[in-house]
């Protein structure tokens, strides 16, 4: 059996420098991933008003809640307006994709996508909240 | 007295009978009366029967559906059916509360009666740290968000849960997330009391590690469940989203990850003494913080829990608990200087150290992804929000890089592995990789990044194989046992080591799954005529017409599609939209998922709608291979059990109950 070394040293002063040098490569990796995909992945998170002042050009996120009037499914296609809870500023949205169950006229919706030209974001994913899943007490 | 009465007076006298272990425990030790101690151990065991009468009176409310109380109106309803009810216990705000504190308080039990036999001198210190934790839930319960509140006016009939939640799903991962949650409060225990009473050698370790094996395995199942749940019933032909609170779920079974793997280095080399306290508290933090982001609604996520009173309450919670750790900690430094010194970067301990590196660098960033948003409002005054995209691009090369490490690890020594023998070791598990990437070409895979991937898988399993091969060819050697047995005894004389490694291969079958997944997923958004046929993947989708059915409560329409491959009639599937009444505005989508052997593929679809013309509307995707995440989260339970099961000489070695023992009364 190998007698442990009984030198104790405390802090960074314990650990070998070839050990510190390997981490502080890992560490830089990690952070150079971390820059690199949050500047390419980060999407402006706005209300209907701000989008009004703003007409971001990149992908951005809208909250809002399902306008009644104007909601079409047409075939694999579903139109609607969110109205800002606020200002009951109207946004017309346009989606593709898989609508969620509890989608519905007056529930609360989080969509994102792009501004096209004619003022209609083409959203991209559509999260709708559920009203009477955990309720406050 | 009525169900809820009794209830509510049961969560009060558990209020009662906590406040008492808590003090108690510090009088004990301060004044040195063993059966003060004692009687602080029983009450924390009375609050274990005191919440169960609590839960139990919550049940009965809930299956006698008495509409007199707010929680029982909100969560059931006359039309729910019974199995459905009782998951109401968790369907809500102060009903997951009280399941929180029941669970918390028979894991209490549990561990304070165990630590009393086993770890005397740490036991009056962990049922103190517990009983503290259990009155923050217990205060909430009775002074802020009570299941057992009474409204002015009972109603004839309660909302009811959404149906959304009624399956399978809602029985399963609520309960064990909550569980998984609560559970990292018992290491936590261990962990403040070994601060306390300045043991921090061994011997914490030995006692934590029961407990922390358990609260990350519940975690894990928790999260495999959850992931299982919306795969079959959201439909939205994924299983992970990367959602904040999916997010918030995932940091601390990353963080206790890590630990299970630097506590070995401590035990072996009695290093990385202040790491593994720092991993234990962090983990028990986050799981604060996982509630914390959940019920404060302060991010928005598909998981929208109603903002709550309680938000508050958990931020003062995880304040008081991050700066009490940390200033224990900080105290008790002097104490935790290391044994040992790390000598090469070839060696099993730096193998860990990477391993916890890239646990913390995952959990670090996916922390960063949570709390973007809170930052950039804060900083620039816009809300920037991060997506999958962000988790993707950081989280998946640093777990692709742990992948790997969980292929070497094993194979290095301890202290320093040679170059050659480094070889030896992994010369085969190359092999492996190499071969399967080549075959992966010359069936026409062209995805580089999928071959690499399917590649280090072999690359993992084989280095399992070699790990078990070693073993059980020495004892087949040197004891000159057969095949069979030589494996049960290698496995029995080590279950931790080598049931490890089947937890590992757990994550390599988790890891061919989500490969597939995200790689080879096609989806597909059709409509057909009766008759018409869609293909996808090979996979040729026959649409025959709608069938109705009609029972009291529900209303079901149901496509009949049948499935061929090249001819070949493979059997039908019929998507479904469910309509139960009451919910008449919220259909439900009823997915049809069926796997073919031997492709592995999921052939997934959904009824999206029909027309008065005989039209139907589906989308249909081929998710190859994610049947495989489901079976390796079966492996890595079986692979955990058998890590976590007791050794022998463990339950022979009883000390006596609670004795004034010298390390019970030297303080």
């Amino acid at each position: 059996m190998v007698q442990e070394q009984t030198v104790q040293r405390r802090g960074l002063a314990a650990i070998p420098l070839k050990f510190l040098l390997a981490g502080a490569l890992i560490a830089a990796g990690v952070v150079y991933l971390v820059l690199t995909a949050l500047s390419g992945t980060t999407v402006y998170y706005l209300t209907v008003a701000e989008l009004h002042q703003q007409s971001p050009s990149g992908p951005v996120r809208v909250a809002g809640v399902v306008a009644p009037e104007q909601l079409d499914r047409a075939g694999t296609s579903l139109s609607f307006s969110i109205r800002d809870e606020t200002t009951s500023e109207m946004l017309p949205v346009v989606y593709k994709g898989i609508v969620p169950d509890i989608f519905a006229p007056g529930i609360q919706v989080v969509i994102e996508g792009r501004l096209n030209g004619s003022g209609t974001i083409e959203a991209t994913t559509l999260l709708a909240k559920c009203p009477s899943r955990f309720t406050s007490s | 007295m009525s169900a809820p009465d009794l209830g509510h007076l049961a969560v009060v006298l558990a209020l009662a009978f906590t406040t008492y272990a808590l003090a108690a425990s510090i009088g004990g030790v301060r004044w040195r009366l063993g059966e003060l101690l004692e009687s602080g151990r029983n009450a924390a065991l009375g609050a274990a029967v005191l919440t169960s009468v609590a839960v139990l009176a919550l049940l009965y409310a809930l299956l006698t559906k008495d509409f007199s109380v707010r929680f029982v109106a909100d969560t059931t309803s006359l039309a729910t059916p019974w199995e459905v009810s009782i998951t109401g216990l968790w369907g809500g705000q102060s009903g997951s509360l009280l399941f929180w504190s029941w669970t918390l308080a028979l894991f209490s039990a549990v561990a304070v009666w165990r630590t009393y036999e086993r770890h005397p001198e740490l036991a009056p210190a962990v049922t103190g740290v517990l009983a503290a934790l259990q009155l923050f839930f217990l205060f909430l319960l009775t002074f802020v968000s009570s299941p057992f509140e009474r409204l002015a006016l009972p109603l004839a009939d309660g909302r009811g849960l959404n149906p959304l939640l009624w399956d399978d799903g809602m029985r399963i991962h609520p309960p064990l997330l909550l569980t998984g949650y609560m559970s990292f409060a018992l290491p936590f225990a261990f962990a403040i009391a070994a601060l306390v009473k300045g043991r921090l050698g061994r011997e914490w370790l030995a006692a934590v590690r029961p407990w922390a094996i358990l609260s990350w395995a519940i975690q894990g199942a928790g999260l495999l469940a959850g992931a299982w749940w919306a795969y079959h019933v959201l439909g939205w032909g994924g299983y992970w989203g990367w959602d904040p609170v999916e997010n918030a779920a995932l940091l601390p079974f990353l963080t206790s990850t890590a630990f299970l793997h630097s506590a070995m280095v401590q035990e072996r080399r009695g290093m990385l003494k202040v790491w593994n306290l720092a991993l234990v508290i962090t983990t028990f933090c986050l799981s604060i913080f996982g509630t914390f982001i959940v019920r404060s609604g302060v991010l928005s996520s598909v998981h929208s829990f109603a903002l709550s009173a309680i938000g508050p309450f958990f931020f003062v919670f995880l304040g008081v608990v991050v700066l009490g750790s940390l200033a224990l900690v900080l105290n008790r430094l002097p104490l935790l200087t290391g044994e040992g010194e790390f000598d090469s970067l070839a060696s099993r301990e730096a193998g860990f150290l990477l391993n916890n590196f890239l646990f913390a660098s995952i959990a670090a960033a996916t922390f960063w992804g949570i709390i973007f948003p809170l930052i950039s409002e804060a900083a620039r005054g816009v809300k920037v929000a991060v997506g999958p995209p962000f988790y993707q691009q950081v989280n998946g090369p640093l777990l692709f890089v742990m992948f790997i490490l969980m292929g070497i690890g094993p194979l290095l020594a301890w202290r320093r592995t040679s170059s050659s023998g480094l070889w030896r070791s992994l010369r085969w598990p190359l092999v492996a990789w190499l071969a399967t990437s080549a075959l992966l070409f010359v069936i026409g895979v062209r995805q580089g990044l999928a071959m690499l991937a399917y590649g280090a898988c072999a690359f993992v399993t084989a280095s399992v194989a070699v790990e078990y091969w070693r073993g059980v060819r020495l004892r087949h050697r040197n004891a000159a046992e057969g095949w069979l047995r030589a494996l049960t005894t290698l496995v029995a004389r080590d279950r931790r080591r080598y049931g490890g490694y089947v937890v590992h291969l757990g994550i390599v079958f988790i890891a061919l799954g989500i490969i597939g997944s995200s790689f080879f997923q096609q989806e597909a958004a059709v409509t057909l005529r009766r008759g018409e046929s869609a293909s996808i993947g090979g996979y040729s989708v026959t649409y025959r017409g709608l069938l109705e059915r009609n029972l009291p409560d529900l209303g079901i329409v149901a496509a009949e599609l049948e499935v061929s491959n090249g001819g070949r009639f493979l059997g039908s599937l019929q998507p479904e939209r469910r309509v139960h009444r009451g919910w008449e505005q919220q259909p439900i989508t009823g997915v049809a998922i069926q796997t073919y052997v031997p492709s592995g593929d999921d052939l997934y679809v959904l009824l999206t709608g029909w027309d008065e013309a005989g039209a139907a509307t589906f989308r249909l995707f081929v998710n190859p291979l994610v049947s495989l995440i489901w079976l390796g989260g079966v492996v890595f339970l079986v692979g955990t059990v058998i890590s976590a099961w007791p050794e022998r000489h463990a339950q022979r070695r009883l000390v006596p109950v609670l004795t004034r023992t010298p390390a019970l009364t030297e303080v």
